[in-house]
């Protein structure tokens, strides 16, 4: 019983990290487009966590947002035609 | 340093009996959960607004004339947004959107003291839910995308200025005011510190004739001559979207030139729900150019400010009734072009409030409409010039609160819902006061 909820524990701290991986990188994507900064420099900014900076970047509403140094601007990419 | 060796112990001992299990056990589990997380596709967002209106009108020509008026209303809007990307080439966007008075149990349709307000969803009264934006994208290369369905086309820039909001719409607020379905092919590119897209959206309308005993292929006008079933609306955009610089956040520049092509306005005779007559057509076309320029955090400061610029050549021909041409009596050809000109400033006193303000200007016997969330057209109607101060208070990262004024100047009426038909001069002021309360889920 308690392997099984070691396990599942386990398991789930994988897919948790998988379904992250795509606003992970999006948010990577953003700080080397717009920031100028290197890949090691956005893996830096992109801290997990709810408080983290990939959901503020990913759930923002405003027009932009500040991440350390770096602006990003928010995009809601439902409301353009083309992406 | 006693709780760090514990945690260790612990860590080690979940570990080592995590190893416990087979390799193969392990993957199978972990295959499983991965493909319940593929399947899911879906992804979910929403916002609600609730919001209070004071509005007045005021004619300063008479005191006792029935335009007078001095009210308030309550009101609530409700948007979900659904996301799905089921593969890199392919997304799809859709929203379905609630827009309502509040408890509105005033007698409506001549028969009921219950209106839907209380009872729609409920009441066996049909199957409406209203979608207003549903559209695919499906990239054929990395820089060319097709966009079909229902498109955003409505609430674009500058209407997400003052909710202080991403971009919120494909056109410019002013280049069109209604949902439109239709495609688009859109090139994109990088250049310079941004992205430049270009887009053709060709949005067709169509004239459905429910005369009685008439079909789509033969509509006819009021003088018996042949309409066409579909009217083009086509539109070509240039697209300029920059990332923040030393000068700026964000700088967004679009040039739009959007064709309406003899819109058929249709004017009938209603009885039971059966129309019985049909007492005019008015063919409008319109040739509109849009000018947008917006910049966010100009110099890095709190400053944001921008431009839309709109000039119209507007043709219509035809009538509403013998005597009703559009704006006036003329039912022959009438040409008009003018232009629409509306500006926002707004300053970021820090990422809690901003103040800005609005001035708008229309040129006359120009159709500008507005479907905005505002309630006195403040973006909308011809001849008129208004302005709007607004402050915008986030005081949660998830919901806000917006307060605001506008003042629109209306200096002539006409004899048709406002719009058509022979024209009165006067002298009329529509005032809003209103607070939003505004939550994005």
């Amino acid at each position: 019983m308690r392997r099984l909820s070691v396990l599942a524990i386990f398991a789930l701290t994988l897919v948790s990290t998988g379904v992250q991986a795509g606003a992970k990188d999006d948010f990577i994507n953003a700080v080397k487009t717009q920031c100028k900064k290197d890949d090691a420099g956005a893996k830096a900014l992109a801290t997990p966590g709810r408080s983290g900076n990939v959901i503020k970047f990913k759930t923002c509403s405003g027009a932009t947002i500040e991440i350390g140094d770096c602006t990003l601007q928010c995009k809601d990419a439902s409301s353009s035609i083309g992406g | 340093m006693f709780n760090k060796i514990s945690k260790a112990v612990i860590a080690t001992s979940l570990v080592a009996s995590a190893m416990g299990a087979t390799n193969s056990e392990l993957e199978s589990r972990i295959e499983d959960l991965e493909l319940s997380r593929d399947l899911n596709i879906f992804s979910f967002s929403g916002d609600l607004e609730n919001r209070l209106d004071y509005y007045q009108t005021v004619d300063n020509k008479s005191s006792t004339s029935a335009n007078n008026a001095n009210k308030k209303r309550f009101a609530s809007y409700f948007r979900m947004n659904i996301e799905a990307k089921p593969t890199d080439r392919l997304s799809f966007y859709g929203r379905f959107a609630v827009s309502k008075n509040w408890n509105d149990f005033t007698t409506r349709k001549g028969t009921s003291v219950v209106s839907d307000s209380g009872s729609g969803g409920r009441d066996r009264d049909g199957s409406k839910l209203f979608l207003t934006r549903a559209f695919i994208n499906y990239n054929f290369t990395k820089s060319l995308t097709l966009s079909i369905g229902r498109l955003p086309t409505v609430d674009g820039p500058g209407y997400h200025e003052v909710e202080g909001t991403a971009r919120a719409g494909a056109y410019p607020m002013l280049a069109y005011g209604n949902y439109l379905d239709g495609m688009a092919l859109t090139h994109g590119m990088k250049l310079g510190n941004g992205r430049l897209s270009t887009r053709f959206v060709y949005t067709p309308t169509q004239f459905v004739d429910s005369t009685t005993g008439s079909t789509d292929f033969d509509s006819k006008d009021d003088d018996n001559g042949k309409i066409s079933p579909t009217q083009d609306i086509f539109s070509f955009m240039v697209d300029y979207e920059g990332n923040a610089t030393k000068w700026y956040n964000s700088m967004n520049l679009i040039a739009q030139y959007l064709v309406i092509d003899k819109f058929v306005i249709d004017s009938a005779t209603v009885t039971n729900g059966t129309t019985t007559a049909v007492n005019g057509n008015v063919e409008l076309t319109q040739k509109n150019l849009v000018l947008y320029a917006g910049l966010t955090g100009i110099a890095k400061t709190g400053l944001d400010f921008s431009l839309t610029y709109k000039t119209i050549d507007q043709e219509t021909e035809g009538g509403l009734a013998a005597t009703m041409g559009f704006y006036g009596s003329d039912t022959n050809k009438v040409k008009k072009d003018g232009k629409v000109i509306l500006a926002n400033i707004g300053y970021n006193l820090n990422s809690k409030w901003k103040f800005g303000a609005e001035y708008i200007k229309i040129d006359d016997y120009l159709l500008q409409t507005d479907n905005t969330r505002n309630i006195i057209s403040f973006y909308g109607g011809e001849g008129s010039k208004g302005h709007h101060l607004y402050v915008v208070s986030k005081f949660d990262d998830n919901i806000k609160l917006i307060f605001g004024y506008m003042k629109k100047e209306i200096p002539r009426t006409y004899a048709l819902q406002g719009a058509f038909g022979a024209e009165t001069k006067q002298d009329l002021e529509r005032v809003s006061g209103y607070a939003r309360l505004i939550a994005n889920f």
